[in-house]
């Protein structure tokens, strides 16, 4: 029997299976709750549970790693985007600065009386207190020796010095900083004028000489540019006091200024040409 | 060794049926929404290097699985299987041509076989009869698209670790 068996237990069990695959079809047309299906799947389902879970678990891992690159990948891309705007916005912001000093610049340069040629600032040595600087403009764009410089600062005509030194394409210009210097100067309101020499390298302020004792000068003030020398037009703000020194048993006081001229801030000045210099002007002494 | 082998049908058995059944998967092989029966190709590839007892059970129980899980008639996928197996099994002898147009051949004439057994169960279970009104078109992509995974079902089981694991019935008998 046994041997029978294992001869023909191929043939057997394809019959049991046939019975059983056709009862199952059987009972699922028929409305019987307890089907083959039903068992079947009932003892599947915890095998199929599992599979499941682990099958979800693995895609979903994967599908993160995937998921995870990608977004290292857009965080890379975003960081670089950022960058490039920031780069652009400095660049706009910039543009934007240089726009607004230019169009400044432009304005006033209608209004003054005389002609300028605008000059960039291409060298400045903030080490000597800025007292020589260098812009873009030399003989070739008609620039002397003596010629004087303003700048715009602010909206206001603010006085940066003089050429000492012509070159074909650049100029060096003496600032009001350097000792050498001295320009006439007035108060604002009152027309007590004196002589404000640099102070640099020693300091950055301008001592006020030859300014009448009995001028009432008070911290704050204003001193502008009061054109004597024929070099400097009257009228171009140069400081404000920042200190008063009367002395009784003299005709004058001291008066030290600090000048408003901010060369961290600007990039552009204007050279005055055609304003009357004088005829006294020698090389060797370069003050007003 | 045969605790090798009920693993080696265990998860190849799962991997097919994971595909087949599309369970978790959304129908991501579907064409048409026509599936290649993918059990049937490796139920004929898996019959030329394993024992004929082993795939008849096989061939039951991963047949009943896709009929309790993909809404079948239960049953009517594992009676194929089981008569396939069982056509393959008698006509061993005549089967020792190990090509692919063979098998190939094989497949064919199983999903012509397989046509005619949905048709006629379904002319028996006449309440059903309406899930296997499929038209001969998409019968007919069913068709291609399951010859068209043979190759690579072929390159997959005839792999020498596989054959070797089955080597009772290469070399035993």
């Amino acid at each position: 029997m046994n041997q029978y068996f294992l001869k023909n237990k191929f043939t057997i069990f394809f019959i049991i299976f046939i019975v059983i695959s056709i009862i199952s079809m059987f009972f699922t047309t028929s409305s019987f709750i307890l089907t083959p299906k039903v068992i079947f799947g009932a003892i599947s389902y915890p095998f199929v549970k599992a599979y499941t879970f682990v099958v979800q678990n693995t895609l979903t891992f994967f599908s993160s790693l995937k998921e995870l690159n990608l977004l290292k990948q857009e965080n890379v891309r975003l960081n670089e985007e950022l960058k490039q705007l920031k780069e652009a916005k400095f660049k706009l912001e910039l543009l934007e600065r240089e726009n607004k000093e230019l169009k400044q610049m432009l304005k006033l340069k209608e209004e003054a009386p005389y002609d300028v040629l605008p000059a960039q600032i291409i060298l400045k040595d903030p080490t000597n207190l800025y007292s020589v600087i260098t812009i873009n403009r030399g003989s070739n764009d008609n620039i002397k020796k003596g010629l004087a410089v303003y700048a715009i600062q602010d909206g206001e005509k603010i006085i940066v010095g003089k050429v000492i030194e012509v070159n074909f394409f650049y100029s060096k210009v003496m600032t009001v900083f350097d000792a050498r210097s001295s320009i006439s100067v007035k108060e604002l309101y009152s027309n007590y004028s004196g002589i404000a020499r640099g102070d640099a390298p020693t300091s950055n302020l301008l001592q006020v000489e030859y300014f009448p004792n009995e001028a009432d000068i008070f911290f704050n003030d204003i001193f502008i540019t009061a054109g004597f020398g024929g070099i400097f037009p009257p009228g171009i703000l140069v400081g404000k006091v920042v200190d008063v020194q009367k002395q009784n048993f003299s005709l004058y006081q001291k008066i030290t200024l600090k000048p408003l001229i901010d060369f961290s801030k600007i990039q552009y000045v204007f050279v005055i040409l055609n304003y009357e210099i004088t005829e006294d002007y020698t090389e060797s002494s370069i003050s007003e | 060794m045969l605790f090798k082998r009920i693993l080696f049908y265990f998860i190849i058995g799962s991997i097919c049926l994971f595909i087949q059944l599309s369970i978790f998967t959304n129908n991501f092989l579907a064409i048409k929404n026509v599936m290649p029966d993918i059990m049937l190709v490796l139920i004929i590839l898996l019959f030329q290097i394993c024992d004929d007892f082993e795939m008849l059970i096989f061939a039951f129980i991963t047949g009943f699985v896709i009929d309790v899980y993909s809404g079948n008639l239960a049953g009517l996928n594992a009676f194929f299987y089981c008569i396939v197996v069982a056509l393959l099994y008698n006509f061993k002898n005549y089967l020792n041509i190990k090509t692919l147009p063979f098998y190939l051949f094989l497949v064919l004439l199983s999903l012509l076989i397989k046509l005619f057994i949905y048709y006629l169960f379904g002319y028996i279970f006449k309440e059903v009869f309406v899930i296997y009104k499929s038209t001969l078109l998409s019968y007919a992509i069913h068709i291609l698209y399951t010859l068209f995974w043979v190759p690579f079902l072929s390159m997959i089981i005839y792999i020498k670790p596989i054959i070797e694991l089955n080597s009772k019935k290469m070399y035993g008998k």
